[in-house]
């Protein structure tokens, strides 16, 4: 071990140590950045999770739009068996119209409302940012406006809005009736459109911001449809109370 | 004279320890990979040394190549969809387990030899 030899290869080992040394180094504090930054290496099963997700989930709502619809027919060929079905089915018609499980069509307006272009690109400071960008309290306080001012079917991109329909933002998106909508938001309001013109461009109304920020415009428009709405309409907890007498017998029968 | 290495390595680790510029994050898995094959070069190093065969030329050409081709070839896996990185992994850490136990059992049989030529 202590022959003459030995000596050469120690000092090789020694230099290349040092360099080992270095890159060990290098390696632990990239390796401790990278784990600072998140876990990447996860990034892609997580965004090849949501692809998937996302993907079922419009198969699913295909699906349940085609089970709605032979439903719909079936419906529909009962009622023309029965003999005194025309206000019954007047009745259903205007039930669903109010429930907004049917795709209606008139005259009315059409908003579109989208991010300021005014806003300076080289703007950093997030609460100046979040001056020029629609919000869901915007899209909210328009659809609330509308439908004060007799809007009689609501739509937000192509999401009809209907009694328990709601419209909120999670993180960077805006939800309405659960499903993501991006801007820009196209609101389409069937009603009298004089009216509701009105309502939208008053001075000191809801959109005043908006309209000063470029941010809104609203066009009439003589033929507008309306799509119904493609979620699940299903009951689980509340129970129809017709009367007094009714109510009492439900309660019997449980 | 084991000393040596152990000290070259712990200057290289303070030098670049000190905080310089540093690399992306995206780059940590092959710093890693070239980190095992360095350390796989050192440990056949001092293997090849202890059992007096050793050549410069072999061991400083064997870093350079090793600790280029185990992160080169990482890097192409990734970019192909393969885990070359696992196989390197797994041929490095054996060599370095393989070298690390030579070099203890050559050691081992030196300082039994060295017991009993002093005794």
């Amino acid at each position: 071990m202590s022959s003459d030899r030995g000596k050469t290869w120690v000092f090789q080992v020694t230099a290349l140590c040092v360099i080992l040394g270095a890159l060990l180094a290098l390696s632990l504090r990239t390796q401790r950045q990278a784990a600072n930054e998140g876990v990447p290496s996860r990034l892609p099963a997580l965004r090849a999770a949501f692809s998937a997700m996302k993907q079922e989930n419009i198969q699913l709502r295909k699906e349940l739009a085609d089970y709605k619809q032979r439903y719909e027919d079936i419906a529909r060929q009962q009622a023309a068996g029965l003999t005194s079905t025309k206000s019954l089915e007047q009745t259903l018609n205007e039930s669903k119209m109010l429930a907004g499980t049917v795709a209606v069509r008139g005259s009315g307006i059409v908003v579109t409302l989208h991010d300021s272009p005014k806003l300076d690109p080289t703007e950093t400071r997030s609460d100046v940012i979040e001056n020029y960008v629609v919000h869901d309290t915007d899209l909210r306080a328009i659809v609330d406006e509308l439908f004060a001012s007799g809007a009689e079917a609501i739509s937000i991109n192509e999401q009809r809005l209907i009694a328990n329909s709601s419209v909120r933002c999670v993180g960077p998106v805006v939800l309405v009736n659960s499903v993501q909508v991006a801007p820009p938001y196209v609101i389409k309001a069937i009603g009298k459109q004089d009216v509701l013109d009105k309502a939208l461009t008053l001075p000191g109304g809801v959109a005043d911001a908006l309209f000063l920020l470029d941010m809104i415009e609203v066009t009439k428009q003589r033929d507008l449809l309306v799509p119904a709405y493609a979620g699940s309409t299903r009951f689980s907890v509340a129970q129809p109370v017709i009367s007094a007498k009714n109510k009492d017998n439900t309660r019997r029968e449980k | 004279m084991i000393w040596l290495p152990l000290a070259g390595f712990a200057i290289g680790f303070v030098i670049y320890w000190l905080p310089i510029k540093n690399l992306p994050s995206s780059f940590a898995p092959y710093l890693s990979l070239a980190t095992l094959a360095g350390l796989d070069s050192v440990f056949g190093g001092i293997r090849a040394g202890v059992e007096g065969k050793f050549h410069d030329d072999i061991f400083i050409s064997g870093f350079v190549m090793n600790t280029l081709l185990a992160a080169g070839l990482a890097y192409l896996g990734d970019q192909i969809g393969v885990d070359i990185y696992l196989a390197a992994v797994f041929v490095l850490g054996w060599r370095v387990f393989l070298n690390l136990s030579l070099i203890r059992r050559y050691w081992l049989t030196q300082t039994s030899m060295n017991r009993k030529k002093e005794s």
